[in-house]
């Protein structure tokens, strides 16, 4: 079963998304902003991290950048609301696996996660 | 950017607004229907309390989203003038409204200070749309001089023939005040203050860092272009 | 102290410095139109001015003496003519009077048929008279019966004894002619002397006065030295009546005076005094008459002068308007250029403002779709819950209700960040790579080639990167779309003349036909599969046109399709 980190300042959003996550079998784990989020990912390191980009404090491309540099294996899905290929362009350049617009749908979001999780076990071979 | 665009512009915002305030209407009935169907059936099934859960939030967040389109929609159809009779105080707290989404990204607060506030509130004639986006510059020049957990604080005060609007970083007395860097001669703010015949200064307040920006109450007619 | 008066004079003329600092006020650009108008006027008008004055000045002397001078040579003429006319007269009665004794001049014949030959050679003479010694005309030649006449008394008489010849002036005599007398004395040997007498018709003094040629308003005669009128006057009397106003000073030559006469009336006097007979001769000329001309001189040279300053100032007024408006225009294009370029400190954008406007929308609305996803998961997961459809399909409209606010809030992001360019230099290739990076997952999994020909020396260009993205990405989806996995995607860019950038994009997927192709560029013309789902390549080719570049497609069904970009290095 999937362990994945969804990090996002919207606490009704990410604990919702989490819910539904559940309920696919999917292990959740929320964090509402970056450090929590860099704290969760030492100790739990989950494979996926879903975040958001625009939070307060560490942005979720900040946390990317930390993210990559410390655990280059832990894939990273970008979520956003603001619609501009810029932020989507520089996350890829920074390492994002993906790059997401808020508001998603699950199934593309499942998708995309377990297309990540498949990446690893192609490279591998 | 024309007025021709900045019209433009506007009508897009509003049609866009006005179309997201449709959609909040469909999703509250929608849920609302839901409910009404709910609570027809037995109560027995052991999710039905989760639903109701779910239906409010759904609910707070249909409202949320109303009152965000309320403002949305006034911000966009006060771009419509080239000259209109404003509100300072209507006109600010648009501004605010916009732009505390961006200042909240840097863990910023921005605030309009009611004790520094014009009594009884004032209205100047003058571009609705620039005025703003020379407030909106005004703010994200204090943002760019603020550390997180600090305020800006939004003052206005009568100065004669002339309002002043007046943007406190309020750092709660932990650090000195630093004077913030106003753009250059060449960016982009210049034209619109020329236009607005306003003046930008930095703060004159001993021990406090910030802007003060000057407005006539009345200005003369140079909108031609 | 003059170094003083330089540099105010100076300061005076030197625009202020702030004039020139381009800081966009409008107020600025009042200033400088007054200070250009004020210095092109001053130039203009003050030489203007002087000449205005000098000429004034300079025709009035040139009329003076042009009008006054000739009066001076006139009169001097005329009075020649007068003296040469009675020097004539008085040398015939002397040649007579020396040229015939006594005793011959006393026959009354021979006298007789002297008169008629002077009076046919010289004219003028009226009669011809000898006067013995005891004053009596023993002999007489004229019209008049004046022999045995007694003169003893007379003036002239008196005059001619004492001085040997004499010219009379002018009198009435028989028949109330106005003439005067020549008359000439000669001795005989016994001591006595005689007179001989003749008699000129003043006549002749008219016609010389009428040969002068004066206009009607100007007025010439003679008077004698009592100021008594010798010939007729035009306004002054008629002849031996006296001169209403003084004689002028004692001048032999020619001479002018600007005076009054005895009406109040404004005249130039030019006048000379005889040597003999004792006489002035006077010419007068109205100087209002004089100087009609120079009015009329005086007035054209000030309308002239109105209507030249009221031209300049027009002109004036008009170039430096038409000059600072374009100076500000061109400040204005400069600023604007400058501020297209210059990308750091860039302040609040209706880009900007759109973003805060969908991010703040977006929350909500992200929370609405997961909790309807949420419910619908929910119902869906229960076995045996009623009506699950009717349920279901309610939720699923709220779902469908949140993504209408996605497709809008997309929609009003792109409209505004397309009217925000924000200019810079860049690197294409760099873009290129950019966009290609954000494809790459997908080339990857689908197994299609990237074949990349980019000039590496290729200048930089002038452009907005977030517009040249969203070319690059909408052409490169299309061939996405369009080639199959494993197909193949070729990029080449390469420079083609001095300003001009070339990008090629070939894939060999489906190709569209002739009639696809012509509408490939249209809004929201769509294609089952491949190119052209919807609003992409209109914008795509709305953004290369405002950028000043251009794109040409050509393809053929089945076998793929060459897009092929061109992009001005410069902005436009």
């Amino acid at each position: 079963m999937m362990k994945v980190l969804l990090v996002d300042d919207e606490r009704e959003f990410v604990t919702t998304l989490a819910e539904r996550l559940q309920l696919r079998d999917i292990i959740p784990l929320v964090a509402t902003d970056g450090d929590q989020a860099l704290q969760i990912i030492e100790s739990e390191k989950p494979p996926v991290v879903v975040m958001d980009v625009m939070m307060p404090g560490l942005g979720g491309l900040d946390v990317l950048q930390a993210v990559k540099r410390r655990h280059p294996e832990i894939h990273v899905i970008l979520l956003t609301g603001r619609g501009s290929t810029q932020d989507g362009i520089r996350g890829m350049r920074l390492g994002a696996f993906d790059y997401l617009m808020k508001p998603v749908k699950i199934e593309k979001l499942i998708e995309t996660m377990e297309s990540a999780c498949r990446s690893d076990t192609e490279s591998a071979v | 950017m024309t007025d021709q665009g900045i019209n433009f512009f506007g009508k897009i915002t509003a049609s866009a607004t006005h179309e997201f305030i449709n959609i909040l209407a469909t999703i509250r009935e929608t849920s609302g229907l839901i409910e009404d169907l709910l609570s027809l059936r037995p109560v027995d099934d052991s999710g039905d309390e989760r639903f109701a859960g779910i239906l409010k939030k759904i609910k707070e967040q249909t409202e949320r989203g109303v009152s965000i389109c309320e403002k949305l929609n006034a911000f966009s159809h006060s771009i419509d003038e080239p000259r209109s009779r404003i509100l300072i105080g209507g006109l600010l707290d648009q501004v605010v409204f916009l732009m505390q989404g961006i200042c909240r990204l840097q863990r910023v607060y921005l605030i309009r200070d009611s004790a520094h506030q014009i009594e009884p509130p004032t209205a100047i004639i003058s571009n609705s749309f620039r005025l703003q986006l020379a407030l909106a510059s005004c703010i994200e020049t204090c943002l760019a001089g603020a550390l997180p957990e600090e305020r800006i604080r939004v003052q206005t005060e009568l100065a004669g023939e002339r309002i002043a609007i007046r943007f406190v970083i309020d750092t709660n007395g932990s650090r000195s005040p630093q004077k913030l860097e106003i753009p250059g001669r060449f960016g982009e703010l210049n034209p619109i203050l020329n236009d607005l015949e306003a003046q930008l200064t930095h703060l004159d307040k001993p021990g406090q860092s910030g802007l003060t920006l000057s407005l006539p109450i009345s200005s003369t007619d140079n909108t031609h272009e | 102290m003059v170094s003083r008066l330089l540099n105010r004079i100076r300061s005076l003329f030197s625009v202020p410095l702030s004039l020139y600092r381009r800081d966009g006020s409008p107020h600025r650009y009042k200033q400088l139109r007054r200070y250009m108008a004020a210095i092109m006027l001053l130039i203009t008008i003050i030489p203007l001015l002087l000449m205005a004055v000098i000429n004034y000045h300079e025709y009035q002397k040139a009329l003076r003496s042009e009008i006054i001078l000739p009066l001076g040579t006139l009169v001097n003429k005329t009075k020649h003519s007068f003296e040469l006319f009675l020097a004539e007269r008085l040398s015939a009665v002397s040649f007579i009077a020396s040229g015939y004794s006594f005793e011959e001049l006393a026959d009354q014949n021979a006298l007789n048929r002297m008169f008629r030959v002077v009076k046919n050679e010289f004219g003028g003479f009226i009669d011809l008279g000898l006067i013995d010694s005891s004053g009596i005309q023993i002999s007489y030649a004229g019209p008049y019966r004046l022999k045995g006449k007694q003169y003893t008394g007379q003036h002239w008489l008196q005059e001619v004894i004492v001085k040997g010849e004499h010219i009379s002036d002018v009198f009435l005599g028989y028949r109330k002619f106005p003439h005067l007398v020549i008359v000439v004395q000669k001795e005989l040997d016994t001591g006595d002397s005689w007179v001989l007498r003749a008699t000129i018709d003043t006549e002749r003094f008219d016609n010389l006065i009428a040969s002068m040629g004066l206009d009607p308003a100007s007025d010439a005669f003679i008077v004698n030295r009592e100021g008594v009128l010798q010939t007729s006057s035009r306004f002054y009397g008629k002849v031996l009546e006296p001169l209403p106003f003084p004689l002028p000073p004692l001048s032999y030559e020619s001479n002018i005076l600007e005076t009054k006469d005895h009406m109040g009336r404004d005249i130039f006097l030019a006048y000379a005094y005889f040597v003999s007979p004792s006489y002035v001769l006077m010419l007068i000329k109205p100087q209002s008459q004089v100087l009609k001309s120079w009015y009329g001189l005086k007035a054209e040279i000030l309308l002239i002068f109105l209507f030249s300053v009221i031209a300049i100032v027009f002109v004036v007024l008009k170039l430096t308007n038409t000059m600072v408006k374009r100076i500000q225009a061109s400040d204005e294009e400069c600023d604007a250029t400058f501020h297209q370029i210059e990308h750091t400190n860039k302040l609040a954008s209706i880009g900007r403002l759109a973003a805060g406007v969908a991010h703040e929308i977006n929350n909500p609305m992200a929370i609405i779709n997961e909790k309807a996803g949420l419910m619908g998961d929910i119902i869906h997961s229960m076995p045996s819950f009623d009506n699950k459809e009717k349920f279901l399909s309610l939720t699923k409209h709220i779902l469908e209700s949140v993504d209408r606010c996605s497709t809008i809030t997309h929609r009003l992001l792109g409209f505004a960040r397309r009217m925000d360019v924000e200019m810079e230099r860049l690197d294409l290739n760099g873009v290129i790579m950019e966009v290609l990076g954000f494809l790459e997952k997908d080339a990857f999994h689908r197994s299609i080639e990237i074949d990349l020909q980019l000039d590496e020396r290729l200048s930089q260009i002038e452009s907005d990167r977030g517009q040249l993205q969203q070319v690059f990405l909408n052409i490169l989806n299309n061939a996405f779309a369009a080639v199959d996995d494993g197909g193949r995607i070729s990029i080449v860019s390469r420079e083609i003349d001095t300003d001009m950038i070339e990008v090629t994009i070939t894939d060999n997927g489906v190709g569209m036909s002739e009639d696809t192709l012509g509408h490939i560029f249209d809004p929201f013309f769509s294609t089952r599969k491949g190119y052209g789902t919807g609003l992409g390549l209109s914008i795509t080719y709305g953004i290369i046109q405002k950028i000043g570049g251009d794109i040409q497609v050509t393809s053929k069904e089945g076998e793929g399709a060459v897009f092929t970009i061109y992009l001005p290095k410069t902005a436009q």
